[in-house]
């Protein structure tokens, strides 16, 4: 395995690669650190560019995006008190103190080195077990992907919002809109309307654009701008840095707290923002000093970042082995698989070897890449999130109809984008879920795949799903998954209503 | 609890989603064309999905009736006390409404100007004013510096999808 990961490094020490995942981390920094403006938000207006260049270069880009919007995050929230993303409501508790006593630098430093550290722990998880775990899931066949494809669905329970329900009436919706177009398994024509355009189906990029993308400009539009200045950061002596003894003493509370990441990203539907939470509440469990936290604790800022770094790198791990997206963000990022030809899930360790290995490689660069850039441009990130936000939003829309139209080069799709535009305004406003949808829609076309198939195997038969016994015991844990998200989500309901008396 | 403006917005979403989707099942048969024969009905899958939505979305109604039943009997209750869930400053909030309608209206009206100026003018000739109008909608006022970045973002991109990406990008009826 060493020698296919010292392969897979050396196929990305390319110029193309190297270039794509700093102009990632780049996008990355810029897009986590914008108020309003996600992650995903970047990945989605990037995505048609990895339609054209080869996976090694296009993926590596997106997780390079990733992984550095979820520093990029934290960056407004120690400056600002606001969070660029919401894993960094906990990076502001502590964060933000520390930047009011003059220690923006430090906090900024344990905030990058707390990220890069559970990035890095998460990434050789993921190298040392995806590929034993691959093997183990390469006896699964269609039956049973039927049955991971509804657990993998449990994920909306996740990303719902406020209303269970509406999130999986939005993931329904998004499997309703994979069924439009010809059938890849019978060949029929579904849900055209007689309209040639949508024979070949709704295209995945300007769904994703429009649903993520213009509504946060329309929400800007309606927000209007504030601008805020912040000074120019020092760097210098104590409190500009994490110094080596403060890092040798928190190194035991950066395991801990990577590994809550790394268990909680693997896990999916849990999401990043637990991980935070639960890292920052071990850290101040764990601590002598409980009291001091919220206050401009050190460890306040290490622990949440390591565990929501942590986060990206195991959770791809369900991605990769079984083809299961561990929330929205992976869930794109299994569209950029598909774009370029490869199905996650356990072939891709057979089927692309050196690609897998190729990623894995970029992962490394990628943490490498993340320090540098952030570290070496504290003071230029500062500039570019007070950058005026009609710049930012006006090209964040060319760039989405560029998306859109590049794909298919149609203006059909164009006009698809600005439809899920206004829906995805429509979603956000009433409590609607587009992630929901968005997951629904990917992994629609693989439910019927594996569901048409059981059903030509069993020649018609319905009993096929409890007859196999990983099937079943998938089953199982799909209903157990969703009785634990409905009594969790009840559980938190009557504990609000008790609070508002 | 969310407020009654909210709960009665929901109700009627879920009752058109419910609409839609009935219509759908209803015409199931005009909508799936089968082309080649196979075990499985084409018609299954869509309308598995269908019904599971009809299932929930009805869940959805019945349980925002319930909320409404309860709220409108909590107001029955105490009259002059707030609506239950009724935010403060609801005056505010609808000022604010109207605002964003505008702002969704004049962005969406925007966009789809976009999409007219691509087909007849092209990406070159379309796009700075696009962009230029949709910064003055968001507080733009040196409008001259604007233009400008406008123009040069508007080539640089075009030279980057031409020569990176290796797609036309739309050049206009008018000029093709």
């Amino acid at each position: 395995m060493i020698e296919q990961i010292c392969a897979g490094l050396l196929s990305v020490l390319t110029f193309q690669s190297i270039g794509a995942i700093a102009l990632g981390i780049f996008t990355g920094l810029m897009f986590g650190a914008i108020p309003g403006i996600s992650g995903i938000m970047a990945i989605s207006i990037l995505l048609p560019m990895t339609f054209y260049v080869s996976p090694l270069v296009g993926i590596p880009m997106l997780l390079g995006i990733y992984k550095a919007s979820m520093f990029g995050g934290s960056i407004t929230a120690i400056l600002l008190n606001t969070p660029g993303a919401p894993p960094a409501v906990c990076t502001a508790m502590d964060g933000y103190p520390l930047a009011q006593q003059g220690k923006a630098g430090k906090a900024l430093n344990a905030a990058l080195t707390g990220s890069v550290f559970g990035d890095t722990f998460s990434n050789i998880l993921l190298i040392c077990v995806a590929a034993p775990l691959s093997y183990l899931t390469l006896k699964i066949g269609p039956v049973e992907q039927f049955a991971l494809i509804l657990l993998a669905l449990t994920v909306v329970g996740s990303i719902s919002g406020r209303s269970l329900l509406k999130g999986v009436s939005c993931a329904g919706f998004g499997l309703l809109l994979a069924t439009v177009g010809v059938s890849a398994t019978t060949g029929d024509i579904r849900f055209t309307f007689g309209q040639d355009e949508l024979v070949s189906g709704i295209a995945l990029i300007p769904m994703v654009i429009g649903l993520l993308c213009l509504p946060e400009v329309i929400h800007q539009a309606r927000a209007g701008i504030r601008r805020q200045i912040i000074k120019k950061i020092d760097l210098r002596g104590e409190n500009g840095r994490l110094t080596w003894p403060e890092f040798k003493r928190n190194l035991p509370l950066l395991f801990r707290s990577s590994i809550i990441g790394s268990i909680i990203g693997a896990l999916p539907g849990l999401g990043v923002t637990p991980a935070a939470y639960l890292a920052y509440s071990e850290a101040q469990r764990t601590s002598k000093t409980p009291e001091k936290f919220g206050t401009g604790m050190i460890e306040g800022v290490l622990a949440p970042e390591a565990s929501n770094n942590a986060v990206t790198g195991s959770a791809m791990i369900p991605m990769l082995t079984l083809g299961i997206p561990g929330d929205d963000v992976t869930a794109v990022l299994m569209g950029a698989f598909f774009i370029q030809g490869l199905s996650p899930g356990p072939n891709i360790f057979f089927e692309h070897t050196e690609v897998v290995y190729g990623i894995f490689g970029s992962l490394i660069v990628c943490d490498v890449l993340l320090y540098v850039i952030a570290k070496f441009g504290f003071n230029a990130w500062v500039r570019i999130i007070q950058l005026p936000k009609h710049v930012i939003f006006s090209g964040v829309t060319v760039f989405a109809v560029v998306g859109a139209y590049s794909i298919n080069q149609s203006l059909f799709d164009v006009l698809c984008l600005i439809c899920f535009g206004i829906l995805g305004y429509g979603m956000r406003r009433f409590g609607y879920s587009a992630g929901a949808m968005i997951i629904g829609f990917i992994l629609g076309p693989l439910l019927e795949r594996a569901f048409d198939q059981s059903m030509t195997i069993s020649d018609g038969s319905f009993l096929i799903f409890v007859e196999r016994p990983i099937a079943l015991a998938l089953l199982i844990i799909t209903a157990l998954s969703v009785a634990s998200v409905i009594h969790v989500r009840m559980r938190n309901s009557k504990f609000v209503k008790m609070a508002q008396g | 609890m969310p407020s009654r403006k909210a709960l009665r917005t929901d109700l009627a979403i879920t009752a058109a989603l419910l609409l839609l989707l009935l219509f759908l099942y209803a015409n199931l048969d005009s909508f799936v064309q089968q082309v080649v024969p196979s075990l499985i009905d084409p018609r299954f899958f869509p309308s598995v999905v269908i019904v599971c939505l009809l299932a929930v979305n009805a869940l959805i109604l019945c349980l925002g009736a319930l909320d409404w039943r309860r709220q409108a009997a909590a107001c029955a209750a105490a009259p002059e006390a707030a609506p239950v869930g009724e935010p403060a400053g609801a005056g505010e909030s609808e000022s604010e409404d109207s605002g964003s309608i505008f702002a969704l209206l004049l962005y969406i009206g925007i966009l789809f100007l976009y999409v007219l100026g691509l087909q007849y003018l092209g990406f070159v000739y379309a796009t700075p004013p696009v962009m230029l109008l949709i910064s003055l909608m968001l507080g733009l006022r040196r409008i001259v510096v604007g233009s400008i970045v406008y123009i040069i973002f508007t080539l640089l991109m075009d030279y980057l999808a031409l020569h990176v990406m290796q797609i036309i990008l739309p050049t206009g009826a008018l000029f093709s």
